[in-house]
């Protein structure tokens, strides 16, 4: 597939349970395809009965635990299916760079949530938590780099995809110059370089994957919105959401991914 | 002034060990020169500190900008000679950024118990928890570090920037957490200390993987006789 070559990282022998015909790949479809669905169908169900919740007895409180839990859970369980995937021979870096942009996020998540436990109070933007967050996107741009071809693009869409995603992060920035305004450009070039590598490296088999990598770019737009610019923004919830939804995308795209290199 | 006494701890600290380095194999010594570095990047870490002093509160200080300038400082050799020379480490480096991160911690240790402002009982207890706690974590946060460097020596290239990135947060993230748990949560103390801990159970079956299968037939010979 496209310009990749499995990674020649030597380890000991394969483990055991990984040759074993028992495979977890079915089970692990299931759940989260299974997550997918209800994350979908329970955030449609709170836009359409906006304001209030739409799920009684749930206070705001309880909604960011829930959410974090599930984020947490996701994120872990993306990582874990990665270098699950990873250890069955051929290793694949599609599954090592992608396992680590996961675990990596979880990592984060982990601490801005328990900031937000200790503190009872949001960190301030920007913290050590974007350091991780910031990662995924190297990690991911550099997996679909490695991983799938790359197809010519035509000259202007480059500038383009930068121009607007770094254009105006610089402008909002020379309006108001803050430390937050800062790391928005940052963030934006990040997205921008992502977005490319996806343009540049898309394949339609692996739509879900590549699917879920746009659903990061969104997820961390809607986050830096969220933390400059609309603090407290009940509809900016959905960032929750979204980031849960992207580690259901990559995991079921590295699935796919997986069982065709099997198939071949 | 703090530089003058990290200075002075440095230089009473390192000193009656090169006398040691002379009794060394290749091995033991490339580990010694390591602490030395740790040693070193206390210093450099320490100097920083003093100058944002005025800046910036210490909470802040502990749980954002410690993290963050205290790994990039520590691994710093390892990771310049992994991208400039293009040398590709074996499994030693793991020991190797341990030393590094754990000369630090030493250091660390040495301004805790001389700065703190405490009672007998409670310096040793304050010690203890640095010693125990706060070393662990400073030394295997870096050997983290040093271990991931190892297992990407076969990677492709165009992949090391962003494997390399990835390790650093990784190191980032869990000081921070671990600084968030002890310095600012009773109950977030034993579980910081819980993490320090379990990472250095996973470094030490990473390291010492190849010798377990040797350890099992061992064990079975034993019950066997």
């Amino acid at each position: 597939m496209g310009g990749e070559s499995p990674s020649k990282i030597s380890m000991s022998a394969c483990p055991k349970f990984l040759e074993s015909k028992v495979t977890f790949l079915p089970l692990l479809e299931t759940l989260f395809g299974l997550s997918l669905c209800l994350i979908v169908a329970f955030q449609v169900a709170w836009f359409a009965s906006l304001p209030p919740l739409a799920l009684p007895g749930l206070s705001g409180v309880s909604f960011v635990d829930l959410s974090n839990y599930g984020q947490l859970a996701l994120s872990f369980l993306g990582a874990a299916t990665a270098f699950y995937l990873y250890l069955s021979p051929p290793r694949r870096n599609l599954f090592l760079l992608t396992g680590f942009a996961s675990g990596l996020w979880f990592l984060s998540n982990c601490y801005w949530y328990l900031y937000v436990k200790i503190f009872g109070t949001g960190l301030n933007y920007p913290c050590t938590a974007d350091v991780g967050f910031l990662g995924v996107f190297l990690l991911l741009a550099t997996a679909a780099q490695l991983t799938f071809a790359e197809r010519k693009l035509p000259v202007f869409v480059a500038p383009a995809i930068f121009g607007a995603g770094i254009g105006g992060s610089l402008l909002a920035a020379l309006v108001h110059f803050t430390g937050q305004t800062i790391i928005n450009v940052l963030y934006c070039a990040l997205i921008s370089l992502l977005l490319l590598q996806v343009v540049k490296s898309y394949a339609r088999p692996y739509r879900v994957f590549f699917a879920g990598v746009v659903c990061y770019c969104v997820t961390m737009f809607a986050y830096l919105l969220r933390e400059t610019y609309f603090p407290g923004e009940p509809v900016f919830t959905v960032v929750g959401q979204l980031a849960m939804v992207t580690f259901c995308l990559l995991a079921l795209g590295l699935i796919k991914y997986y069982q065709e290199g099997k198939a071949c | 002034m703090l530089i003058e006494l990290i200075v002075s701890i440095v230089i009473g600290v390192t000193i009656p060990k090169l006398y040691m380095l002379l009794f060394l194999r290749k091995h033991q010594r490339t580990m010694m020169y390591y602490m030395f570095w740790g040693f070193f990047s206390a210093i450099v870490v320490y100097s920083v500190y003093e100058i944002l002093g005025g800046f910036m509160d210490v909470s802040y200080r502990e749980v954002t900008v410690a993290p963050l300038l205290e790994e990039f400082v520590k691994a710093f050799p390892l990771i310049a000679m992994f991208i400039v020379t293009g040398r590709r480490f074996e499994k030693h480096v793991l020991p190797y950024a341990l030393a590094s991160g754990i000369g630090f911690s030493i250091l660390g240790n040495y301004l805790a118990t001389v700065n703190g402002n405490l009672t007998q009982v409670h310096q040793i207890a304050y010690v203890l928890l640095q010693a125990g706690g706060t070393s662990l974590m400073q030394g295997c946060c870096t050997a983290l570090i040093g271990y991931g460097i190892f297992l990407l020596r076969d990677v492709e290239q165009k992949a090391l920037p962003a494997l390399l990135l990835g390790l650093y947060s990784v190191a980032v993230l869990l000081h921070s957490l671990y600084n968030l748990l002890v310095y600012n949560s009773e109950t977030g103390k034993y579980f910081g200390i819980l993490i320090s801990f379990c990472l250095l159970v996973a470094l030490l079956l990473l390291y010492y993987q190849d010798r377990l299968p040797r350890l099992r037939d061992l064990g079975s010979e034993l019950l066997a006789d």
